[in-house]
């Protein structure tokens, strides 16, 4: 299993020193912690759900006596576009998504072809949701939202274990707790 | 399956002064049945009006229209009643509570050390009965909108003033005193000056006023049953304006539209400003009283100030005017689309706007005409030209061919639309990309963008929330990413289009230093960024052993 390799001991000593002006430009945020391998399977059965009814229905139609001979070219455009789209956005998304939580604040990148990516500091964050639908469920996932004052600016990590997802965000709770601050 | 868990626990206030406020549980004022119920008198009064100038036309039709008024008004009266007997509300020397409903019991509480706004506002018929709505609002908004704001509609204008200087002066625990009468007078920092009406015709209203008079009138009419073609009047300006060449038709119908559309904006301008007065009260709040019918009362306790938006749509920036908003927590947002409470001024010239600025943030001189903008790199100029010369003309001629496919136009209207749009495409992506720019001012993150409606935010940067960043495909293959401050303030968010992604980070981590670089690396040195770097942190909790495992 890949988790087993994540527990290897913290390596703090490489990261920046807050308030230190860096002399290097910065790249945009790169958070370092993958989601759950499972959430793979999670994007890709979701995935499915979505496209593999649409394209049963459209061949369905296509199927029927006197349908236009139109359908075809669309159905012969769509197979592969969805049956791409299914099968290779979960990948990609699992080499986008990334996520982690430092001494102040919490970050997560999302996306595929639009990418994402937020930060908040502990000292902003005001609720921390957890959530399983029925699908995460099968899956043994949880998905963590960090919201904010702002209604524009929750942080969602999608795809984390399902155990995982709830110590961080007992330790988070305890944590934003500890700095007793107004969140606004 | 969800669960969510406050992170804040704003109940707890065990040391509390106790305040002079009622404890039991009061009632709504019993007025406020007849002030509920006053909403149908508006559609009585055109219906009647209409049934009785065109008795003779009335048929079936319109006699259905009014059973099911009716029906509609013994209803409201009887849903207002039960809302007057279940709805309760008390203020404790720590929370503020609203209990109401009959079926559907809801029961809001706010704590009152988070209330950070109490606006009264008082329509017409609230006037006319002495009552006034006093909303309590805490500044949160979360995905779910509204739910941390509570309404008390319908108490005596005295109660209210009370209510509202109660939960106020006892601001928080920052502010430790202020309900002693102090013998300080308000600070004026603006006024009403009617020469502003002057741009009170160049906005969106007037053309939208036009438009509501238009549907509006046509709607009743269809309602009613009645068709205009009946009418003698209407027929004999349908004969006039046939009879006259087609150009001069056009012409008075356009000069028509347009007069009702600057006198509906100058009554809108009237009717909304009416009175404005703009003041800094001893204690350090913002108060802002304006209307003519319904007076709006708006009071900013100065910890909730966060900055300034001034914006200016194309025809006021020809005439150097602008408009300013506010930004404050628990102002604007969803609940606010309509009644604006956070517009500290009408249409006015620009140098009021950067005064009044310049008071209402405390500073010697506004951050907006001190910061030194910088532009943003060429790349979103051409994504701007793109759109502006490419997308639009293909909008514009896609419309054109649409209508020309269906026999409207003739074909070469969607060459001439093209060209059209392109034409004025150029210019105007020229213009956005000059208009973009953001600074850092001192305490203010200063971001000005937008073509049509030119804004510049102000925005004390304490008040940020976090930050986003997001690239389009396109944006990545043009090195650029828009960057988003998110804040409780106004719409929640502040974004700086288009800003070099290194830039951005840069300047992201200048307003909040210490918050974006321990995520950052540096794009040299490592050839894929991605891999080695899944190792390098893992938090102390995950080392502690899970049950799982």
């Amino acid at each position: 299993m890949p988790q087993h390799t994540r527990q290897s001991a913290r390596d703090g000593s490489e990261r920046a020193v807050p308030g230190a002006v860096a002399p290097r430009p910065l790249s945009a945020p790169q958070p370092g912690r993958r989601p759950d391998r499972r959430a793979v399977h999670w994007w890709l059965t979701q995935n499915l759900l979505v496209v593999v009814p649409v394209l049963a229905a459209l061949a369905a139609l296509a199927l029927l006596p006197d349908a236009p001979a139109w359908l075809w070219l669309v159905f012969a455009v769509l197979c592969p576009l969805g049956v791409g789209y299914a099968l290779l956005t979960p990948w990609y998304r699992y080499r986008v998504h990334r996520w982690e939580a430092s001494t102040e604040a919490v970050c997560a990148t999302s996306g595929w072809l639009t990418r994402e990516w937020r930060v908040v500091p502990f000292t902003r964050i005001q609720t921390l949701d957890t959530e399983r639908g029925p699908l995460m469920q099968l899956f043994g996932l949880s998905a963590v939202t960090v919201t904010t004052a702002s209604a524009a600016g929750p942080v969602t990590i999608v795809g984390l274990d399902k155990d995982l997802a709830t110590a961080l965000v007992q330790d988070l709770t305890e944590r934003v707790r500890a700095l007793h601050e107004d969140g606004t | 399956m969800s669960t969510r868990t406050p992170v804040l626990d704003a109940a707890e206030t065990p040391d509390a002064p106790q305040p002079p406020a009622g404890q039991q549980w009061q009632r709504l004022h019993p007025r406020m049945i007849v002030v509920s119920v006053s909403w149908l008198v508006g559609p009585a009064v055109p219906l009647l009006g209409a049934i009785l100038v065109a008795r003779d036309l009335l048929n079936s039709h319109g006699l259905i229209v009014l059973g099911s008024y009716v029906v509609v008004a013994g209803v409201q009266a009887g849903h207002e009643w039960v809302r007057y007997r279940t709805t309760r509300f008390r203020i404790t020397d720590s929370k503020v509570e609203l209990h109401s409903g009959l079926f559907f019991r809801t029961d809001k509480s706010i704590p009152r050390d988070r209330v950070r706004s109490a606006d009264l506002t008082a329509n017409p018929v609230h006037r006319l009965f002495g009552l006034a709505a006093v909303k309590v609002g805490t500044g949160q908004h979360t995905a779910r909108s509204e739910d941390d704001e509570l309404v008390l509609d319908g108490i005596s204008r005295d109660q209210a003033l009370q209510f509202r200087a109660l939960l106020l002066n006892r601001g928080g625990a920052t502010h430790p005193d202020g309900t002693a009468a102090s013998p300080e007078l308000p600070v004026p920092l603006a006024r009403m000056r009617w020469s502003w009406a002057r741009y009170a015709p160049l906005t969106v209203t007037t053309v939208a006023g036009v438009l509501a008079v238009v549907t509006g009138g046509s709607k009743l009419l269809d309602t009613l049953g009645l068709d205009l073609t009946d009418s003698g009047t209407a027929r004999n300006v349908w004969d006039w304006l046939s009879s006259v060449p087609l150009a001069l038709a056009v012409a008075v119908v356009a000069v028509v539209l347009l007069a009702v559309g600057v006198a509906g904006s100058l009554v809108a301008f009237a009717e909304a400003w009416y009175g404005f007065r703009l003041e800094r009260e001893p204690e350090g709040s913002l108060h802002l009283v304006r209307g003519l019918l319904t007076s709006r009362s708006v009071s900013v306790a100065e910890r909730r100030i966060c900055g300034v938006e001034l914006t200016r749509p194309l025809p006021l920036r020809l005439l150097s005017a602008a408009r300013l908003n506010l930004l404050a927590t628990g102002l604007g947002g969803h609940s606010a689309r309509f009644s604006n409470p956070a517009q500290l001024m009408p249409a006015a010239p620009l140098d009021s706007a950067h005064q009044i600025t310049a008071d209402v943030l405390d500073l010697t001189s506004s951050p907006i005409t001190q910061a030194a903008l910088r532009g943003h790199p060429r790349p979103a100029l051409r994504r701007r030209l793109v759109r502006g010369c490419l997308l639009a003309p293909a909008g514009a001629a896609a419309l054109a061919g649409a209508g020309a496919g269906s026999g409207l136009l003739p074909w070469w209207t969607v060459a001439a639309a093209a060209l059209l749009t392109a034409a004025c495409g150029a210019p105007l992506a020229r213009d956005a990309y000059r208009g973009l720019g953001h600074a850092l001012h001192g305490d203010y993150l200063v971001v000005r963008q937008g073509t049509f409606v030119r804004r510049t935010v102000a925005l004390r940067r304490e008040r940020i929330v976090g930050w986003t960043g997001r690239q389009s495909y396109t944006q990545r293959r043009a090195g650029l990413c828009t960057l988003t401050a998110t804040t409780a303030a106004g719409k929640g968010a502040v974004r700086i289009r288009d800003i070099g992604v290194a830039e951005g980070i840069a300047f992201a981590e200048a307003t909040l230093p210490g918050l974006l670089a321990p995520f950052c690396e540096t794009p040299a040195g490592t050839t894929n960024p991605l891999e080695d770097q899944v190792l390098r942190c893992v938090p102390e909790w995950r080392k502690e052993p899970c049950s799982k495992h």
